[in-house]
């Protein structure tokens, strides 16, 4: 069945407060805007105390993305419900960014009320105007391997488990010697002011210093050192899962739909300004440094990225094995790090639909003649930075465009859809989308691309409300274009410039139902249904603990939805 | 909106038409145009976000 498998997208929002006298902190701003979805929607706890994280009642999540050294300006995270196909994918997404936008201007109200009065806005953008990167990312249902190299992996992955325990044993040491510190140091910095000689310096204590909210340089400070100290502690055992993920980690699809990945920004890049002013067709992927992520450094920006197939292994420091259990799946998560954050309805479609078309060709065998670029990297680079379309890139069938290689992957699918047992409407649709879109790029028709390709929509903005000599007029067209609410692709929207191809009503319902036949469904319901009054209870992407942690019971949430 | 219909079972709306007039168009981009004018002092500046999300 085409789209059968689940899909979805993790979004992070950056955090606009434009204080009227003073900033809270982005977590402080966080929390407003958890109260005030949790105000409009049924929601319940994450499953880590330590966490902050809700999920809503239609399946999905949002959790303040804390940054270990600064603490205070993190980014929110959005998680849509798994979802089977790209139209149900868009939907969910724009449920997400509307409860959002809903929530702005209660968390306003909430943050004036606290004393910290001031314009919130959240950006569903990937670049600042510093060129720092943060973002999204798409994750699909994917094989990880099969036949001999799926039993390998397995052996080796196993093989690994001593490691994964001597690293945890480890972890809890350096943790437990750390915290004695930590508590020592206060401890005895609280005793030594109250003595004479050093009263007289009015000092504050270490631990006043480092629970204070106004200063959180000792907190960051010492995020950082934790940070830096968990990188190293969990170093043998990530390079080494690394190397094993690279060796047998969906090789089919790297070695298919690579090329695809690296031409796709034509076709769904967010465009952007970069600092030193050159326009690029994606906010991601000149940040892009490799194809597979080699480490839990957040520097190490790939266009697969494993990052999240290490972080279940690591949940065992939690005590948590279930996740380092499902390692061993045949079926796993396959996360793009190369994904800029769409803001057109069109472009979310095409590329959610287009990708997943292309990842059931891969796994069908129907791609295996696909192109290969001989430097993927490089290719990608040379691809966005040049928004004629006209770079080149080394294949293993000669030198070819970004748009040759697209012509390429839209006929197999063409082809494919054509040829499928059963006609799905929604996969024709995207493959007469991507014919729409493809061609008018090939003929260079860019005005009727303006409300359908973000990268060509903000060009036309920056050259038509821009001006070439002032760049911060320039970023400040690019950033505000991804504002919710406000930003300019909302008001293209608005002003029916940019087309919509989900109705309000149906976003709105999808603020509160999940889709059926996922996993999301279970969990949404489950959240719908339960009593508020009964015993308090935290929730994960697989399970719900009801109770204690001790005494507590976990109840597993089916994976197709039923149940 | 049909309430028979399964939950989030969504499909798209490919046929519906984009088109503004003239008008409307050149109206919201004179509004983008003095909205960018207006912010771009402070907007950049309050945007940054740390290095090293995601």
């Amino acid at each position: 069945m085409l789209f059968g498998r689940l899909l979805g997208q993790e979004t992070e929002y950056a955090i606009r407060f434009a204080p009227e006298r003073r900033h809270p902190g982005n977590d402080v701003i966080y929390d407003a805007l958890a109260g005030a979805i949790a105000a409009r929607v049924k929601t319940e706890p994450g499953f880590y105390p330590e966490r902050p994280q809700i999920f809503t009642e239609n399946g999905g999540a949002f959790h303040y993305e804390y940054l270990p050294y600064c603490a205070e300006g993190g980014l929110i995270e959005g998680a849509t419900p798994e979802c089977r196909g790209p139209a149900q994918l868009l939907l969910y997404q724009k449920a997400q960014e509307t409860l959002l936008s809903q929530a702005v201007s209660d968390a306003e109200r909430t943050l004036r009320s606290s004393g910290f009065p001031g314009k919130l806005g959240l950006l569903k953008n990937c670049r600042d105007a510093f060129d720092h990167v943060y973002g999204a990312q798409e994750s699909f249902q994917a094989t990880i391997a099969t036949g001999f190299p799926l039993s390998l992996y397995r052996l080796l992955l196993g093989g690994l488990l001593p490691l994964l325990a001597a690293t945890v044993v480890l972890g809890w040491v350096v943790f437990i010697a750390l915290a004695v510190l930590v508590l020592g140091a206060a401890l005895l910095s609280t005793v030594a002011i109250a003595l004479p000689p050093f009263r007289l310096f009015r000092t504050r204590s270490f631990f006043v210093r480092l629970v204070s909210r106004e200063d959180r340089s000792l907190e960051n400070a010492l995020g950082r050192f934790l940070y830096a100290l968990s990188y190293l502690v969990t170093l043998p055992f990530i390079a080494s899962f690394s190397l094993l993920l690279r060796l047998l980690a969906f090789r089919r699809v790297r070695r298919r739909a690579t090329a695809f990945l690296v031409s796709r920004p034509v076709i769904s890049g967010a465009g952007s300004v970069t600092a030193g002013g050159e326009f690029v067709l994606s906010e991601k992927a000149p940040s892009i440094r490799r194809r597979l992520r080699f480490s839990i450094s957040p520097n190490d920006r790939s266009i697969f990225d494993v990052g999240n197939l290490m972080k279940p292994a690591l949940a065992a420091a939690h005590f948590h094995v279930a996740p380092m259990l499902a390692l061993f799946r045949r079926e796993q998560r396959l996360q793009l790090g190369l994904a800029d954050s769409s803001m057109l309805q069109e472009a979310e479609f095409l590329k959610a639909g287009a990708t997943a078309l292309v990842l059931e060709m891969v796994e069908a065998g129907a791609l295996d003649d696909a192109p290969r670029l001989k430097r993927p990297i490089q290719a990608l680079h040379a691809f966005v930075s040049d928004p004629n379309l006209e770079a080149e890139a080394a294949t293993d069938r000669g030198p070819m465009t970004a748009l040759q290689i697209q012509r390429f992957y839209l006929e197999a699918a063409r082809a494919f859809v054509r040829e499928a047992k059963a006609t799905s409407m929604e996969a024709l649709q995207v493959t007469e989308l991507w014919r729409e879109v493809l061609g008018a790029l090939e003929r260079r028709e860019m005005s009727s691309l303006v409300g359908r390709v973000d990268w060509v929509t903000k060009r036309y903005l920056l050259e038509t409300c821009g001006d070439p000599r002032d760049e911060a007029l320039l970023k400040t067209i690019d950033l505000r274009y991804h504002e919710l609410k406000e930003g300019y692709a909302a008001r293209l929207e608005r002003s029916g410039c940019a087309r919509r191809l989900v109705e309000e009503t149906e976003i709105e319902r999808a603020t509160r139902f999940p889709p059926e036949g996922t996993p999301a469904f279970t969990r949404g319901r489950f959240i719908r249904d339960r009593e508020r009054s009964l015993a308090p209870v935290r929730i994960s992407w697989e399970s719900a603990r009801i109770g204690g942690r001790l005494h507590g019971r976990v109840v597993h949430f089916s994976r197709d939805g039923e149940g | 909106m049909n309430p028979q219909r399964p939950n989030g079972n969504a499909q798209v709306d490919l046929d519906r038409e984009a088109e503004p007039t003239t008008e409307t168009g050149q109206k919201v981009l004179l509004e983008i145009a003095e909205d960018a004018r207006r912010l771009k002092n402070r907007y950049p500046k309050e945007t940054v976000v740390p290095e090293g999300g995601e």
